[in-house]
Parts: structure tokens; C-alpha cells; sequence
């Protein structure tokens, strides 16, 4: 079980982890932070825990946590 | 924020000051996990003046924000203060190149043992858009309307050139590579040189590649990037990898006068 958490005062709406993510698990989003930027959503089922959107993320917003 | 931004990052300065889609948070990023690796209290850092000296303010360790071009001949002084530092100076392509060209060749000329890392996004970000030492050929700038007359400069074959031990060349479409590249070159004894060629969405994006969006930088920058290094380079195109590693050039030391 993965879970990819977003942080919301982190997230600039940038999508450098859409471009990124090898397995398209995460789409550009329409939900709006309180800064006003679209935060990206995932769909964890796809994930396969590369962590490469951690890796690229600016502003460490992304965490992906594997449980189990 | 996840678990090493908790860990390494300072709180009261967050969010970063970097705009949206910007390199040099990635570069953050990676510096963050070698310092992770190899303990984040074995490290100062230095930085100049521009948008890419920002990058160690946001860790919470010893970091010197100093004059514009200037941060290598601090980074000399700290070396020799505190030889069992890692020294590592993040430097934007203005800031080394530009006002700090002069330093920065003879840093790598004496092989003094710390590591620099030139951030190059092409062009003056911070400033609005100017003409760099970077700047391609023929490409269109706030300062060169009708596009930039003058030949851009080539970072890594100067470094070369000056004496480095250690020359690099990555981009930040490459994030595991980088981390790599910055972990080798602070591991390797003697003057360590990587330019990271990085997006700017606001400036070099607009300007130079025709468009702002991150991602569309960001895979431009994937596409144009070479990792096979007998494969020829053609247009825009550039290697990445490490260019040049030798360890037969002496070390700069500090002197201990009066004794035998």
C-alpha cells in the first residue's frame, strides 16, 4: 500500500513531478492551494515507490510513504 | 513538506523564494540528500548574489551569503580556516562566470580542495532577463533585442583549461544523476567544478526557449541533453557526465611558517 501525500503550503503547482513520474500516477490537478496554485493529484494505485518525484520536487512537497 | 525537508530545511525562511518550476529547488533538493548521506555537519557552504546563491540559505547548517562573484575567495579563506570542512560553493552562471570569472579560474588553477557548483540557466534572472556570459548565440534577451552578437561561453573546457580536477556537467531533468555527480565531487581531493544546467520558466524560458512552462523546459532540457559522450552533439545539444577526473596535480595547503 503507497500513499503519496501533497503538502499543500508547500506545493507551487510547478507539475515538475507530472513530467517526471515514469508511471503517470500523477496528473496536473484542479484543486487550488491557499497560495492559488493547481496542486497535482495521484492516483497511487499505479506507484511503484521510485521516489523520483520526491527527488525532483523544488519544494519537497511530495512524500511517498509505503506501508506494509 | 516530507520527512529530509523537516529534517534539514530552515523553517521560519519557507517557502522557498524560487519561482514556480525553477532548477535550482531540485538542486536543494539534492544537495539535501548528499548531506543526508554524509552528515550535514561535515559541510559550509557558500554562495554570491543571484537567484542560485539562494540555494544553501534554506539549509539549516554554516552557510556565508557573500558579495556578488565573490563567494570563492571566501570559500579559499574557509578551506584554509577549517581544512576538514566540506567546502561547497553554489554560484550562478553571472555570478562565476561574469563578475567572478577572474576567481574562479584561479581557484581552479591553485586546486584548492572545494567544490563549486555553477548553476547555469542562461541567463541574468534576478535581474529581468539580461545578456549572460552564457547566453547562446543569436538568441533573443531583454538586452539584445535584435539577438545576442557574442559566443557564449564554454564553462567546462574553461575549467578545464584552468586547471580543475574535477569537471562536470549536469542539468536538473537528471535529478538521481546530479545528486550523484555532487557527491563524487565533493569525495574527490582538489578543485571539483559541475555546471548544472537548469530551467528558468520566468526569464530563459520565455526569452530563450519560447515558453514558460516548467514541464515543456523540462523535457526540453531531457531531450537536448547527451549522456553517450562519443556520440556527437549537434545545435543546442550538450554532454552531461563527468568530463574530466585526474588526481595528479598537488593540492593546495596552508603554509606553517617557522616550523621545520
Amino acid at each position: 500500500m503507497v500513499k503519496i501525500i501533497i503538502d499543500p503550503q508547500a506545493c507551487k503547482g510547478c507539475n515538475l513531478c507530472v513530467a517526471e513520474c515514469p508511471k503517470h500516477v500523477l496528473s496536473p490537478g484542479k484543486t487550488r492551494t491557499s497560495k492559488g496554485y493547481h496542486m497535482p493529484e495521484a492516483n497511487e494505485i499505479e506507484c511503484v515507490v521510485c521516489r523520483s518525484c520526491e527527488r525532483v520536487c523544488p519544494d519537497f512537497a511530495i512524500s511517498v510513504i509505503k506501508e506494509g | 513538506m516530507n520527512s529530509l525537508g523537516e529534517k534539514y530545511l530552515r523553517k521560519s525562511s519557507l517557502p522557498t523564494l524560487f519561482c514556480p518550476g525553477c532548477g535550482n529547488g531540485t538542486i536543494l533538493n539534492a544537495m539535501v540528500r548528499v548531506a543526508d548521506k554524509m552528515g550535514l555537519e561535515n559541510f559550509s557552504f557558500v554562495s554570491g548574489i543571484g537567484c542560485s546563491s539562494w540555494i544553501p540559505v534554506f539549509i539549516n547548517s554554516d552557510v556565508l551569503h557573500t558579495l556578488h562573484g565573490r563567494a570563492i575567495p571566501v570559500a579559499t579563506g574557509l578551506k584554509m580556516a577549517q581544512p576538514n570542512k566540506h567546502v561547497v560553493v553554489f554560484s550562478g552562471d553571472g555570478d562565476c562566470l561574469g563578475i567572478g570569472g577572474n576567481h574562479f579560474i584561479h581557484a581552479a588553477r591553485r586546486n584548492i580542495d572545494i567544490t563549486v557548483v555553477m548553476i547555469n540557466n542562461y541567463i541574468y534572472g534576478m535581474t529581468g532577463g539580461q545578456v549572460a556570459p552564457t547566453t547562446p548565440h543569436h538568441v533573443t534577451t531583454k538586452t539584445t533585442p535584435y539577438g545576442n552578437p557574442e559566443s557564449p561561453f564554454d564553462a567546462c573546457v574553461l575549467a578545464s583549461a584552468a586547471g580543475a580536477t574535477f569537471v562536470a556537467r549536469q542539468t536538473t531533468a537528471y535529478p538521481a544523476q546530479l545528486q550523484k555527480c555532487i557527491e563524487q565531487a565533493i569525495q574527490h581531493k582538489g578543485f571539483s567544478y559541475i555546471e548544472v544546467i537548469t530551467q528558468c520558466p520566468t526569464q530563459a524560458g520565455r526569452n530563450i526557449f519560447g515558453s514558460g512552462d516548467p514541464t515543456f523546459l523540462y523535457n526540453e532540457l531531457k531531450r537536448r541533453a547527451v549522456i553517450n559522450p562519443n556520440q556527437p552533439i549537434q545545435g543546442n545539444e550538450f554532454h552531461i557526465g563527468i568530463i574530466l577526473e585526474r588526481d595528479d596535480k598537488e593540492v593546495f595547503k596552508p603554509m606553517t611558517v617557522g616550523e621545520e
